[in-house]
């Protein structure tokens, strides 16, 4: 699974490189998101730009990564296409996130 | 005709229908991905011809991989019964105004009040429950059947045997006013 970690100032954007955010990776994509808060990341932007599909799997794995986060910190997403954002909004997640259409600069 | 069948004619009907053959799924979650891009590739000239087909492809995909989601955690309770480990297959009828994809598997049959739901047009109607006391936790999961119901135009459920069958129909022509 390719997620690639790069600092931008205080945060961390965490690049999804894959193309299906579904049951088969769902598990260790959350495992691998929740190591990094473990690690001490408090700052993430998640680069979802590569990802063209995501089904209930995934988008629970996004929630789950967000709900471990809590109050510590705060996970943003970044560059979703149109199928990804149809199934936050299907799911009224939409407004639970914040959503960048490009990653910040700064 | 049973209800499964009626509901397939009606919305292909007007046209030569195309059938595409079957395919199965070998088990695990990371069959899905291909099963689903093999059922996409063959529904693409019917796509095609939709308003949106873009919106209709992501609309499939998304219905199909649900449900092959729901067979792996529920017809076959995410285990693997046997070396085969669960399975299904899929069929794809093309017609001028609509495709249908049908899904059957062996596991064990959808629970009446989910069929109820379904035969209601009810199932995935809903929004996904809170958990936690006061709702103040966010869902993680539970949200198959509202995808599934909002990607697509008419679900059938049948048990016919010792399979379960589920029909999904999404039309690719605007209904006639």
């Amino acid at each position: 699974m390719e997620l690639t970690r790069r600092p931008l100032g205080d945060r961390a954007v965490v690049e999804v490189s894959f193309a299906r955010l579904d049951a088969a990776v769902a598990h260790e994509f959350k495992n691998r998101l929740t190591g990094m808060i473990d690690r001490g990341d408090r700052e993430i932007v998640l680069d979802l730009g590569r990802v063209e599909f995501i089904d209930s799997s995934g988008l629970g794995a996004v929630v789950g990564v967000l709900k471990h986060m809590g109050g510590r910190g705060r996970i943003e997403l970044a560059r979703l296409n149109p199928a990804v954002r149809k199934v936050f909004a299907l799911t009224r997640m939409t407004g639970v996130f914040t959503i960048h259409d490009e990653v910040p600069a700064t | 005709m049973d209800g499964h069948a009626m509901l397939a004619s009606d919305a292909l009907a007007g046209g030569p229908t195309v059938g595409l053959g079957s395919w199965s799924m070998a088990a695990r979650y990371a069959a899905i991905g291909p099963t689903v891009d093999a059922v996409l590739a063959a529904a693409a000239p019917c796509i095609a011809r939709a308003p949106a087909p873009e919106d209709t492809a992501d609309a499939l995909r998304l219905a199909v991989t649900e449900v092959l989601n729901n067979v792996i955690e529920h017809a076959y309770g995410g285990e693997t019964p046997g070396l085969a480990g669960p399975s299904a297959t899929l069929a794809l009828a093309a017609g001028p105004n609509a495709l249908a994809v049908s899904i059957v598997d062996r596991g064990i049959p959808m629970p009446p009040e989910l069929v109820t739901l379904l035969a209601e047009d009810r199932l995935g109607a809903d929004p996904v429950a809170e958990p936690g006391a006061g709702g103040t936790e966010l869902p993680e999961g539970g949200w198959g059947w509202m995808l599934i119901r909002a990607s697509v135009d008419r679900i059938a459920y049948a048990r016919e045997g010792d399979e379960n069958h589920l029909t999904l129909v999404k039309r690719t022509a605007p209904v006639a006013g």
